[in-house]
């Protein structure tokens, strides 16, 4: 009997809590404007830092922020995920969005740009690629990292050669910790990734792979197209394109 | 020099690559293969032993089954990587780091479903009558004869059942396998891993055929085995 009653004021004290925890909060005026951002991992730490300074000025508006690799974030929009903006390190997930007519065309722009380099615990030229045991890139089928790295391998003549060594990582900061916890050798990753790392950064040709030119848009089932398009204005002001000098892009 | 054009179709698959399947049955047959050796001893010495730590090794085995495979993966990692407790000492004395190759893929399907084998067998021993093994001891059997002759062939349903689901078991395998052995296409890409990196990438109908195959063929396997226990 004593544990049936026990149980009883414990259901009743946990509803009271349930019930004040919704009475408590701001009602609707108050209640932050939020838009979801999904973004290529590559730009993580640039655009938090824009996102706190943008959420400074306007405390009204909450920006969440979904990182990943541009196919696995373009895959999530294409089922269905509520997102408010997308943007990619390649136009081509853009314009799978674009032939799918997810996004809003006009307001599709390119906002800033990167390069391609090869990290690893020395310096090395691509003719030392081939003494090294396994090369980590970003999978080609869903990291534009990694399809950059393999077309630049393709072109530097050396693919078929370092093909047996390649490693595929998830997305290119996964790239960056493979090389980093010394499980591969060395990896590509762009010049952006390599700024809080200690290891040596090889820079290679960038004319043996198509130029990084990053785009941004707004999902069409945004339910929050303005304050979307406030913040794309705000990553393209002189404050936005000064962060992004700061973590290596451009 | 190939630009734009050979960077978009880098994305698109050329022709169907099996690798998967054949990547899957040969490392959830081996994987198996070693949990029906190693999975049924560690049963027997736990259903007919008593020693100290003996709670403590049915615990330890029966976790990878519980903890998700991710974690499993990662402590496999901790254990196994380039840096790890195990791994450094493996490669400062041969060079070779068991991370990113299919033994890893192997070692991580066993770890998953090991746990499944010792369950079943050890309840299959357990539920074999020990006058029947005392019988054998008193006619001069050791205890080794006495198993292989007495209790392996009187658990023999209990055994395959937990063959059959510790194989189901590996060949679904994903969590662990990712990451401690990626996902390479033709080195570490099994049928779950294949699955999952041909929808990542908006190949639906690769998806599509793949998960037909891997359907088709888990059907047959249950159905073989399960048709051989209970012809006796």
């Amino acid at each position: 009997m004593k544990t049936k009653s026990l149980l009883t004021i414990f259901l009743i004290a946990a509803m009271i809590a349930a019930v004040s925890g919704c009475l408590s909060e701001k009602s609707k005026n108050t209640k932050p404007a939020e838009i979801t951002f999904s973004a290529t991992i590559s730009l993580s730490d640039a655009l938090k830092d824009m996102g706190t300074e943008f959420q400074k000025k306007h405390p009204e508006i909450k920006i969440n922020f979904n990182f990943g690799a541009s196919g696995t974030l373009e895959k999530q929009i294409e089922q269905g995920a509520p997102v408010d903006m997308f943007a990619s390190a390649s136009q081509l997930e853009m314009d799978s969005l674009d032939e799918k007519g997810l996004i809003i065309k006009s307001t599709r722009t390119n906002f800033t740009r990167n390069k391609l380099f090869i990290i690893a615990p020395s310096r090395l030229t691509i003719k030392e690629l081939k003494n090294l045991d396994k090369i980590a890139i970003g999978d080609p089928k869903t990291v534009p990292a990694g399809r950059y790295a393999q077309t630049f391998m393709e072109n530097a003549g050396v693919y078929e050669m370092l093909k047996p060594k390649l490693i595929f990582a998830e997305n290119v900061r996964q790239v960056l910790d493979y090389v980093e916890r010394g499980e591969v050798d060395a990896g590509f990753v762009y010049f952006s990734d390599t700024i809080k790392s200690n290891l040596s950064v090889s820079p290679i040709n960038d004319s043996l792979y198509p130029p990084i030119v990053y785009p941004i848009a707004i999902i069409n089932d945004s339910q929050q197209k303005a304050i979307s398009q406030q913040f794309i204005e705000y990553i393209q002001s002189n404050e936005g394109r000064i962060i992004f000098q700061k973590y290596g892009f451009g | 020099m190939r630009g734009e054009l050979y960077f978009r179709n880098t994305v698109l698959d050329k022709q169907m690559d099996y690798s998967p399947l054949f990547l899957s049955l040969w490392v959830s047959v081996l994987a198996t293969s070693i949990i029906a050796i190693l999975g049924t001893l560690i049963a027997y010495v736990l259903a007919r032993k008593r020693f100290f730590g003996r709670t403590m090794l049915d615990a330890f085995t029966t976790l990878p089954m519980i903890l998700p495979p991710t974690v499993t993966g990662y402590y496999l990692i901790i254990l196994l990587g380039k840096n790890g407790i195990i791994g450094n000492y493996i490669y400062k004395l041969t060079g070779w780091s068991v991370m990113f190759t299919w033994q890893a893929a192997v070692i991580a399907a066993t770890a998953v479903a090991i746990p499944i084998m010792i369950k079943s067998a050890k309840a299959a021993i357990e539920s074999v009558d020990l006058e029947y093994e005392k019988a054998a001891f008193t006619l001069g059997k050791s205890e080794i004869e006495t198993f292989f002759l007495v209790t392996l062939p009187l658990a023999k349903k209990g055994l395959i059942a937990g063959l059959v689901l510790s194989f189901a078991r590996a060949l679904g395998e994903f969590g662990a396998t990712i990451m401690i052995a990626g996902n390479i296409p033709g080195k570490t890409s099994t049928m779950p891993l294949a699955i999952y990196r041909a929808f990542q990438s908006g190949e639906d109908q690769l998806a599509t055929t793949l998960v037909i195959i891997l359907t088709v063929v888990s059907i047959a396997v249950i159905y073989i085995t399960t048709r051989i226990s209970r012809t006796d």
